[in-house]
């Protein structure tokens, strides 16, 4: 990546606290077009709510996100998505009682535009976009391997496959930015080589990915840049390999006097 | 086959009142009659609670102000008489307008605590018809709004008899087709709308809210559409019963209409448009089946031992917590709700 090119997304000094509990003490955090960014940091060091706050789902104290050249809305989730940026969660929330392939047709929400008339006369329109709709998300289940349990009901899924299904769902988004929280939480040896490898897929379709993830050995062949995060603070980023040797790093995780 | 099928149930449906005029009653017809409007009510209530899954104890105040926009509109009170096809979609729209009114308030809350300040709106809008006698008089109040036109399509006034051939068509009989345009048109906007891209965002919604909004949904937006739909057809609803009944007053408007509306859409199976219609008309139908207890209960025990006023509760109890134990996704569920509450 070159320096010439705008970052895709910039973050200026987010700051969240809960109560007396100060999350996020001033992050800031700028992420390549096509790229491919670990967040690390030990538990409680404020990655998920970086990425509530970078969601809408939380509304931060103070700073301000730039994405594509513009201000990302704060605390509106829905706009956040209309901009160009999915997620998956944590501890998966997929519309388990919905099939596999009305999950990720409720992606496809945002792209498009039938209304209450549309729905009420079946208009012309309204049909040609429900067809369209259901061919994207059978091309993206197909995408992320799962096209053969599309009418199976979500919630019954296997782990992986349930994975998989939250990340077909966020790419019918359209997204620029996919931000997947501990996608490989969960996962054996194979499944989690299986993940990488579409995961590094959907950076060759020209979308940047932001993961959250605990195995750093993983993390480290897989991305392209990390960032650490500790205690609300961001305290080293870089390539893997800088970040790695980084003493700030080696503290955070290994206790002072590893270094 | 199908198509034979579909023919036989329309024909059923038409002849339906002819028939029991003949053989009931006009008394009967009249319970057929509001076993429609009950239909109309709980499909509307189905989009809010079974479609968007926002607990709305308060449904029968949007059927008051469908009633009374009618009322008021078509009655000596204000001595003016708007025509039907004006004030069925005016009432209807009003009370869209007051779904979105009422909905705004409530937009963060959930379950129990939503569905205790819709409780609260209910009455609230009871309470102001019941006092907007005075000092300007609007509603007159407790005496409610009589006098009021009886529905009438262009020429043919459905609140006089026609005789057309053998068939002889009275007044509740005429009422009995138009709300049977109602609720069939009810029918397929519900059907439609379930299965569209709206329909897919209130399920989403209703299974989870922040993944829905993550999704780019804009939950407010479709939540008060969930409120204004369901409101519109309790709107329509109002202004039937309204033109039916010549006569409206708060009174037929309590928290016990409200709760009544929930347990059709619960009993039949919330989100299943099949369901809500068998859950309305088998809670319409049935209570009034009952009366007939009292004088069965003469005839064969020569005393009325239990009055069927009690009866009716009694067996309404016990329906409703045999419903809790055996079948809490209600008689003909909708897949997801099966799922929800039995696993799979």
């Amino acid at each position: 990546m070159s320096s010439v090119v705008k970052p895709l997304l910039q973050a200026f000094d987010i700051h969240k606290s809960f109560g007396g509990l100060k999350a996020l003490g001033g992050v800031s955090l700028s992420l390549e077009q096509a790229s491919i960014t670990g967040l690390i940091g030990p538990n409680g060091a404020g990655k998920t709510t970086f990425f509530n706050v970078l969601t809408g789902i939380y509304k931060p104290d103070a700073g301000h996100t730039e994405f594509r050249g513009q201000t990302l809305p704060a605390g509106l989730p829905h706009l956040v998505a209309a901009r160009g940026i999915a997620r998956t969660f944590q501890n998966i929330r997929l519309f388990a009682n919905m099939t596999v392939l009305e999950n990720v047709m409720v992606g496809r929400h945002v792209r498009t535009s039938a209304g209450v008339l549309g729905a009420i006369f079946k208009t012309a329109a309204t049909r040609r976009e429900e067809m369209a709709i259901r061919a994207r998300a059978h091309e993206l289940l197909k995408y992320v391997g799962i096209d053969a349990r599309s009418h199976h009901v979500a919630g019954t899924l296997s782990y992986g496959d349930q994975r998989r299904l939250e990340i077909a769902r966020a790419l019918a988004t359209d997204p620029f930015l996919l931000a997947l929280d501990e996608p490989a939480a969960g996962m054996n040896a194979s499944e989690r080589a299986q993940l990488g490898e579409l995961i590094l897929r959907i950076r060759e379709d020209g979308r940047a990915i932001l993961l959250i993830e605990h195995d750093v050995k993983w993390i480290m062949r897989l991305c392209d840049f990390v960032t650490v995060l500790d205690y609300g603070l961001c305290i080293a980023e870089g390539s893997p390999l800088e970040v790695q040797n980084d003493p700030r790093v080696i503290e955070a995780y290994l206790g002072v006097g590893a270094a | 086959m199908k198509r034979l099928l579909w023919a036989a149930a329309a024909l059923t449906l038409l002849a339906l009142p002819l028939f029991t005029d003949a053989t009931l009653g006009h008394g009967w017809v009249r319970i057929l009659d509001f076993a429609l409007l009950y239909v109309l009510l709980a499909l509307g209530l189905n989009i809010v609670v079974g479609y968007a899954g926002l607990l709305d104890l308060g449904y029968v105040a949007f059927f008051a102000v469908g009633a009374y926009c009618y009322a008021l509109l078509s009655s000596p009170q204000f001595n003016l008489h708007w025509p039907l096809w004006v004030l069925l979609p005016l009432g209807a729209m009003v009370a869209a307008c007051f779904g979105v009114l009422l909905g705004t308030p409530t937009l963060r809350l959930r379950g129990d605590y939503l569905a205790i300040v819709t409780l609260g709106f209910g009455e609230i809008i009871r309470i102001f018809l019941n006092n907007l006698g005075a000092p300007v008089n609007i509603t007159n109040g407790p005496q409610g709004v009589s006098g009021i036109d009886s529905l009438s399509v262009g020429s043919y006034n459905l609140g006089q008899t026609h005789g057309w051939g053998f068939f002889e068509f009275v007044p509740v009989v005429n009422a009995y087709y138009l709300f049977l345009i109602g609720v069939l048109l009810a029918i397929v906007f519900s059907h439609r709308l379930e299965r569209s891209r709206i329909g897919r965002a209130w399920a989403a919604i209703r299974e989870d809210e922040i993944a829905a909004a993550s999704m780019g949904i804009n939950t407010r937006n479709l939540k008060l559409l969930a409120f204004a739909m369901g409101a519109s057809m309790g709107g329509l609803s109002g202004g039937l019963f309204a033109g039916f009944q010549g006569f409206v007053s708060p009174e037929s408007f309590t928290l016990m209409e409200s709760v009544m509306i929930l347990c059709m859409v619960v009993l039949g199976g919330m989100g299943n448009i099949a369901g809500v219609v068998l859950g309305a008309v088998l809670l319409s139908v049935l209570p009034e089946a009952l009366r007939a207890a009292g004088p069965l209960q003469q005839e064969w025990l020569g005393r009325v031992v239990l009055d069927p006023s009690n009866l009716r509760l009694l067996m309404f109890g016990c329906a409703l917590v045999l419903m809790m134990l055996l079948r809490p996704e209600g008689l003909l569920p909708a897949r997801a709700r099966q799922r929800e509450l039995h696993g799979e």
